[in-house]
């Protein structure tokens, strides 16, 4: 393999992983020597001798990658002879590697190999002592053990080496490399099974050795063919060498405009042959200058229209030397329209849109960029930033923009790319990785907790028989938010939000499993640990809205808010329903351990996402946590657009005290059934996630000032109406007018918040919102139901409605001036940067 | 294909005859000692293999990946089954699916059919000893093929000097010893096959324990059309480099290739392995690559040769970069850029330079102002020799030179 331009920014997670798998393969190969005895002489030899010469012959992969055949050896050794002696042969045999390759890469590869043998071997292990005589099923299992953790270390290597996302990097271990593995693996039962009523030593050594024969025998030619392809490879980039040579100021630039497209095209999603047919003509796209002499190719002024011309056919003859090459023609469209514009204005042909092939979109790109990065005699290089704001000035016209955007994140300056416009937006974040781990962990984690609150309501009436002691346990799940939210705030300001989110995940997973033990114990305890998990919650639900604007373009932020709030709307509803099954049928304690495991996975998922660590962190000099409270308040208070949001809280969020008078209100006056209180509240529920979906598919369309306060006015108006009315039906209509209002109102709000925030200060401005939220809510609930015991509950609804309606239109109305000004500059929800 | 018969010499169409016939002959007693069912079994085998589509490879013939399943047949059965079965199966198989001329299959007839036999007879008396052993089958499949080998390349070469009159014992030595490690991993399937064949025994099962490796044939085959189809590859990206090179250097092609011509000549005869000669030849058509980086002719060689050697260390093996830095080494020590000397000096580096003085003195190319004769080059090249160059390398290419004149003058033109 050539190797990649060490220009580009790389995560360096590489050799700490592989460090930590070497130093789990040194310990169990300590206690494997420790088991030694002389009789496991032999075997290990054998296996040492078989994968050293294993060694010299790796099997080659489409299009590009090795694997090594130490499964057809290694387990069955393990199987026969027992673990000790299987992994002091393997890494014996490993060791002399170190004469025919490269010590870097053989210490990667074997301690990756090594790892994956000792869980193999663990699970072979715990296999043999149930069924002691099945050996085939030992070697199965060993094999499977194998394969997995083996795809799962290299694909994190991948991950962490090339911008590869993980997943992508497991699928394409599993296509390129299970057909093998599994043909290995049967070749290593088969041997295994011959032996397996044969005791005698030589028949067990000499049956695997043969197995290792037969897979070399039919994979022979295949690796004599892969050999031939890394020295064609090689001879292409000699060509590219060659071209480069001829300018000074260029030399590698093929080689880096290959690997840098080849990124850009996995980022893109092309498929793995097609990333390849990229890489290749980024190492050929400039070939044709070989044809264009060096004064013309070098001048440093300005070329006359004859040289021009010149210049231009090198286009042509590069594509008549791709296609003399026998195998290279495939990539000749490539390097034929490497130099089209988007816009139609390129040359040679004049193509445009999608009539250019993908990846010469990409190498134009990626070619521009490190022209633009690079000295010339005439100007130093620019910056990677400064480079990222020239192509984006030309993408729509020179570039394809998607490109330009994959480029951005390629070099590590964004984390996402837009999605394309034949479908919806949210399945565009879907297809991102980084959103949808986000949303995925988040949205389980989410159902985890309803499961748990219907259980641990369940519960606690069930161990306390008292309402009162429900009431507290409930106070103590949500007390959190009023007393952390703004030190929540600052602190994910402060800390990597990633970081946060996995350690608060981690945090309340042992705070849920223990709660049983707590619980059955001391009821306090329990409650102290209900306090812990809630103040998780709280930091966590901060970290996932301040991490949100750096996984999720600012234009789909409101499609982002959208979907969360529609899936956990629908969570609520399954939550609650299968809380009770699970209850009913599993008992209170499993479905704390669920509730833990879904904090886990969502700990996983958010460790999984292609981000960055400490993405949208600011670097600024720390201060004492309350200074940095009030910087948050500050803000809030001195931008324009978020002291409007922030005072249209009190009123708006009145309506929440809606919440205590609807059960007076349906119940008592309007003299329902409880059956009645239930369909309206499920109306309600509804009314919530169709304002949800609604908003999932209007997209940024829905995201305003007006919007907010029309919603706003909405709700308070359906407050309103529910206290007039009267009739069943008309109190179904205004719920679901209600549930839509208020879902509307926070996703658009939210959004607000996140796309006019600077990134470092959003934790602070999104939790000081829930404090403020929390407190309108309270004070709400005390007020207005003071006001329902005393006048009743219409007069107390009808009063809330017209009392938040009205402060509503006083804040408008009050802030017009200032009004006037952002409606006309950001209304429209922020197009462009 | 278009070769005749009538077209050999006189000496060759006698011994093909003979061969064909003393082959029959053994193939009448071969019929008398065998069993029916194993004989026309292993007949239709041998013609089905020909099935397999022939790889045309770029170094001239055809080649297909059968070496396994002659030691298959080897390891199963009776010599005078081997005998017979494995010859006539060719024949037929070559003449129906390759479509080959008659003289061609019988040719293959002889040269596959005895060879396997004899591999086959030597393998039985290992195998008889101790049927039901393991080790037996790893010693026999090993002796199978090493006779095979043998027996075949022997008779192969003795039909080629006989034919192009190659040197016999050169071309029977390099070809026996060529890719043996590809040789011995053609052994483990028949190994296989033989252990279970000494546990289930007839004849019908022995049939398919050899039909089973034919199965794999096509994958093979596939894998080595893509090896060639790489080879191919790679001689025509040189070929785009030195275009590129003819741009700046109008002699660069035809030097480079007369210089590769000497070279890998001369290097034949110092004994260089087939590798080790690819190597040299990559080396020697590039060797000049560094023009394409540099402006003009740069004013001291040996950087030149630092700067085409830095562009070759792209290559997988790093032989051909290390020739091409070093061919500016002088072998008394004062060359460049490293000062080596003497045996330091890789050996294709010494062939190269001796190769590079040789043709530009007989092209009248920088340093040489005026084309020299054969003899006044190879003069020249003997004034250097024990100060510029290695003494060895250019009495051999001397020798060569001389030898083969008329082929390098073609390969110029």
């Amino acid at each position: 393999m050539i190797s990649q331009s060490s220009s580009l920014p790389r995560r360096s997670r590489i050799p700490f992983g592989t460090a930590s798998l070497a130093l789990v393969g040194g310990i169990v190969l300590g206690l494997a020597l420790r088991e030694w005895i002389p009789s496991q002489t032999p075997p290990i030899l054998v296996t040492a001798s078989v994968i050293a010469i294993l060694d010299f012959f790796p099997i080659y992969l489409d299009p590009s990658g090795e694997l090594r055949l130490t499964v057809v050896i290694a387990i069955p050794m393990l199987v026969l002879f027992g673990w000790p002696a299987a992994l002091t042969g393997t890494a014996l045999g490993m060791a002399v590697g170190l004469l025919h390759r490269h010590a870097r890469e053989v210490f990667t590869t074997s301690s990756e190999r090594l790892a994956s043998l000792i869980v193999a071997a663990a699970f072979a292990t715990a296999f043999s002592t149930r069924w002691p005589h099945d050996l085939v099923g030992a070697v199965v299992v060993a094999s499977l053990t194998y394969t997995v953790f083996r795809t799962l270390i290299i694909s994190a290597r991948m991950h962490a080496e090339e911008a590869i996302t993980w997943p992508r990097a497991i699928s394409f271990l599993v296509s390129a490399t299970f057909l093998h593995l599994a043909i290995f693996a049967g070749v290593a039962a088969i041997a295994v099974w011959i032996v397996s009523n044969d005791l005698s030593t030589t028949s067990r050594l000499l049956v695997p050795v043969l197995a290792a024969g037969v897979t070399l025998q039919l994979y022979l030619t295949r690796f004599s063919r892969g050999r031939e392809q890394r020295r064609v490879l090689a001879a292409v980039s000699v060509l590219a060498a060659a071209v480069d040579a001829k300018d000074p100021y260029t030399a590698d630039h093929s080689a880096e405009v290959a690997g840098l497209s080849r990124r850009v095209a996995r980022i893109l999603n092309l498929d793995e042959p097609e990333v390849h047919r990229v890489y290749l003509a980024g190492l050929l796209h400039d070939v044709g200058k070989t044809a264009v002499p060096p004064a013309i190719l070098l001048k440093p002024g300005k070329l006359t229209d004859d040289e021009w011309q010149i210049m231009q056919s090198h286009v042509e003859a590069g594509v008549r030397i791709v296609d003399s090459i026998f195998g290279l023609s495939q990539i000749s469209p490539i390097v034929g329209a490497s130099h089209e514009r988007l816009d139609g204005r390129g040359y040679p042909k004049g193509l445009s849109g999608d009539e250019i092939p993908i990846g010469s979109r990409i190498n134009l790109v990626v070619d521009a960029y490190n022209a633009l990065t690079t000295n010339r005699p005439y100007r130093p290089g620019r910056s990677p930033e400064e480079a990222l704001v020239e192509l984006a000035a030309h993408s729509g016209t020179q570039f394809d923009p998607r490109v330009v955007d994959a480029l951005r994140m390629a070099l590590g300056y964004s984390q996402t790319l837009p999605s394309t416009k034949n479908e919806p937006t949210w399945l565009g974040l879907l297809r991102q990785p980084a959103f949808a781990l986000l949303w995925g962990g988040e949205l389980i984690s989410f159902l985890g907790d309803q499961v748990f609150f219907i259980a641990l309501s369940l519960w606690i009436y069930k161990l306390t028989g008292s309402a009162a002691m429900l009431a507290t346990t409930l106070i103590a799940a949500t007390v959190g938010q009023g007393l952390l939210g703004f030190f929540a705030g600052a602190l994910v300001d402060r800390q990597d939000r990633r970081g946060v989110l996995i350690a608060t995940d981690i945090g309340r997973a042992a705070a849920v499993a223990l709660l049983p033990f707590a619980l059955l114990r001391s009821i306090p305890a329990g409650l102290a640990l209900l306090i812990v998990l809630n103040v998780g919650t709280v930091f966590f639900r901060a970290a996932v809205y301040a991490l949100l604007p750096s996984v999720v373009r600012r234009d789909d932020l409101a499609t982002a808010n959208a979907l969360f709030q529609a899936t956990e709307r629908i969570a609520e509803v399954v939550g609650g329903v299968l809380g009770g099954a699970i209850v009913l049928s599993l008992g209170y304690q499993v479905v704390f351990y669920i509730d833990a495991i879904s904090f886990l996975v969502s700990a996983s998922c958010v460790g999984l996402m292609p981000v960055a660590w400490k993405a949208g962190l600011e670097i600024a000099p720390r201060k004492q946590i309350s200074t940095e409270i009030g910087e948050g308040l500050r803000f809030i208070w001195r931008t324009p657009l978020h002291r409007i949001l922030a005072l249209l809280i009190l009123p708006g969020y009145l309506t929440l005290a809606f919440d205590a008078l609807q059960t007076p209100m349906i119940v008592k006056t309007a003299g329902l059934s409880v059956v009645a209180y239930g369909v309206i509240n499920s109306v309600l529920g509804v009314g919530k996630l169709v304002a949800a979906i609604m908003l999932t598919g209007a997209g940024k369309r829905w995201v305003s000032l007006q919007f907010i306060v029309t919603m706003y006015l909405l709700t308070a108006l359906s407050v309103a109406l529910f206290g007039v009315s009267k009739i069943y039906v008309a109190l179904i209509g205004v719920a679901f007018l209600h549930g839509f209002g208020n879902i509307a109102t926070t996703i658009s709000n939210l959004t607000m918040s996140m796309a006019y925030t600077p990134s470092g200060i959003l934790g602070r401005l999104i939790a000081s919102r829930q404090v403020f939220i929390a407190i309108v809510k309270v004070f709400a609930m005390l007020v207005f139901g003071y006001i329902a015991d005393f006048a009743g509950p219409p007069f107390a609804l009808i009063t809330l409605g017209l009392v938040s309606g009205v402060g509503v239109a006083i804040v408008w109305f009050g802030n017009a001036r200032q009004l006037h000004n952002l409606v006309g500059a950001q209304a429209p929800g922020g197009a462009g940067e | 294909m278009a070769e005749l018969f009538k077209d050999f010499p006189r000496k060759a169409r006698i011994a093909l005859v003979i061969g064909v016939l003393s082959y029959l002959v053994g193939a009448v007693w071969a019929v008398h000692d065998s069993r029916p069912l194993a004989v026309s079994g292993l007949v239709a085998i041998f013609t089905c293999a020909g099935l397999v589509k022939r790889v045309p490879n770029p170094s001239g013939g055809a080649n297909v990946p059968l070496l396994g399943l002659w030691i298959v047949a080897a390891l199963l059965w009776r010599p005078s089954e081997v005998w017979f079965g494995v010859g006539v199966g060719s024949f037929i198989g070559l003449l129906i699916f390759w479509r080959t001329e008659v003289w061609r299959a019988a040719l293959n007839m002889v040269l596959w059919g005895p060879p396997a036999a004899a591999a086959a007879l030597l393998a039985q008396m290992i195998l008889a000893k101790n049927p039901l052993g393991l080790l037996p089958p790893f010693i026999a499949g090993g002796l199978a093929i090493v006779t095979f080998r043998i027996l075949n390349m022997g008779l192969f070469a003795g039909y080629r000097s006989l034919r192009f009159g190659n040197a016999f014992f050169a071309d029977w030595g390099l070809n026996v010893i060529a890719n043996w490690p590809s040789q011995l991993l053609s052994a483990p399937l028949a190994i296989v096959a033989a252990i279970v064949a000494a546990r289930t025994g007839t004849v019908a099962w022995r049939l398919v324990l050899t039909a089973l490796p034919a199965v794999t044939l096509p994958f093979a085959r596939q894998e080595l059309a893509y090896y060639f189809r790489s080879q191919q590859m790679l001689d025509e990206i040189v070929e785009a480099v030195v275009r590129a090179l003819e741009g700046v250097e109008p002699h660069a092609r035809v030097h480079g290739d007369r210089v590769s011509t000497i070279a890998v000549a001369t290097g034949r005869r110092l004994r260089m392995s087939g590798r080790e000669l690819l190597g040299l030849r990559l080396a020697a058509r590039l060797h000049d690559v560094g023009l394409l980086a540099v402006e003009g002719v740069p004013s001291r060689e040996d950087q030149l040769a630092a700067i085409s050697g830095r562009i070759l260390e792209r290559f997988p093996d790093p032989m051909i970069a290390e020739i091409v830095r070093a061919r500016q080494e002088r072998w008394d020590g004062k060359g460049g850029p490293d000062h080596k000397s003497g045996a330091v000096i890789p050996l294709g580096a010494r062939i190269l330079a001796a190769a590079d003085v040789y043709d530009c003195a007989l092209e009248g190319l920088q340093p040489f102002t005026a084309p020299h004769s054969r003899q006044e080059a190879a003069s020249h090249l003997i004034s250097l020799a024990g100060t510029v160059l290695d003494p060895k390398v250019v009495m051999a290419l001397i020798h060569v030179a001389m030898e083969k004149a008329p082929e390098f003058e073609a390969a110029a033109g």
